[in-house]
């Protein structure tokens, strides 16, 4: 029988880890790795790079449990630590390809709203339809469709409620240059799914 | 504050809003500005939705953002492959 996360008491998989047992890496996969893979996903959108992400985020884990002392959710921790590998991934592809840096992209003192997301299907739901795997798909569509600097902003205050101390920290930005950016990123998200908003009440899981 | 006063903008406009609207969400703004803000939507609707889907969108990005997705086999198979040889 499955379990959700809240139900998992991971309490003897942490000490497991604790004490060295590479077998507990293997059911922390079996038991979490879904969700892992699902933010390596965002972030990398590729499987290859995201199997990397995965590996980079088990090392982390590995090489920390022992700093782990339980404040937050344990679930809360792998997924942080997932999302920074992701980060990390990001700007090492950005300095492979000699590509503009992962933080300085185009000025973000200037409130021109980002291009457009294009989803595939723009149909509003009926009224009374509950939300379902569809509004799911549209949301992940379109925040893979961000150029990767809004993208990585959104996951780390949006998704994984950094504080944003934190964010700027992992991405180098001033304060006013990371709410401009989360700011427009939110508007560009807010319009691509503005079919599947407006007049819906969304029943929050 | 005397009616010329408000007359003259002290009260805020739709054009305030979407500059404004990150901290008002955020619960950063001055008390003042927050109930100027507050006066504004009390008496338009299309900033209210604006102020809804606004965020709604923040809630369901973090609601759907990043589902659950099955590992493939082969990338499981290498994963396990990885602690084995690595750690």
């Amino acid at each position: 029988m499955s379990k959700t996360d809240a139900h998992i008491d991971d309490t003897p998989l942490v000490a497991r880890l604790k004490q060295r047992d590479k077998s507990a890496l293997e059911e922390l996969i079996h038991i979490h790795g879904a969700k892992m893979y699902g933010v390596a996903l965002q972030f990398m959108r590729n499987e290859s790079d995201a199997r990397e992400v995965m590996q980079d985020a088990l090392v982390s884990i590995w090489n920390k449990i022992g700093s782990f002392e339980g404040k937050s959710a344990f679930t809360s921790w792998i997924y942080r630590v997932t999302a920074n590998a992701g980060l990390m991934a990001l700007r090492k592809k950005k300095r492979r390809e000699n590509d503009i840096s992962l933080d300085a992209v185009g000025s973000d003192d200037d409130d021109a709203p980002l291009p457009a997301l294009q989803l595939s299907d723009k149909r509003p739901l009926p009224d009374k339809v509950a939300m379902t795997g569809e509004l799911g798909e549209q949301v992940r569509a379109a925040i893979s469709q961000l150029p990767e600097p809004y993208r990585v902003a959104v996951l780390l205050r949006d998704v994984e409620e950094l504080p944003m101390s934190e964010v700027m920290q992992e991405t180098g930005l001033s304060e006013a240059a990371l709410k401009s950016r989360l700011h427009r990123a939110r508007l560009a998200l807010r319009e691509a799914l503005l079919p599947y908003l407006k007049g819906h009440d969304i029943q929050k899981s | 504050m005397n009616p010329l006063e408000k007359f003259l903008g002290s009260a805020f406009g739709c054009c305030d809003v979407e500059r404004l609207l990150f901290e008002y969400v955020q619960g950063t703004l001055e008390p003042e500005v927050k109930h100027r803000l507050d006066d504004h939507f009390r008496d338009c609707p299309p900033c209210i939705e604006f102020l809804r889907t606004y965020r709604q969108t923040i809630d369901v990005t973090k609601q759907f953002c990043c589902n659950k997705v099955e590992i493939p086999a082969e990338v499981r198979a290498k994963l396990k492959e990885f602690i084995h040889a690595e750690l």
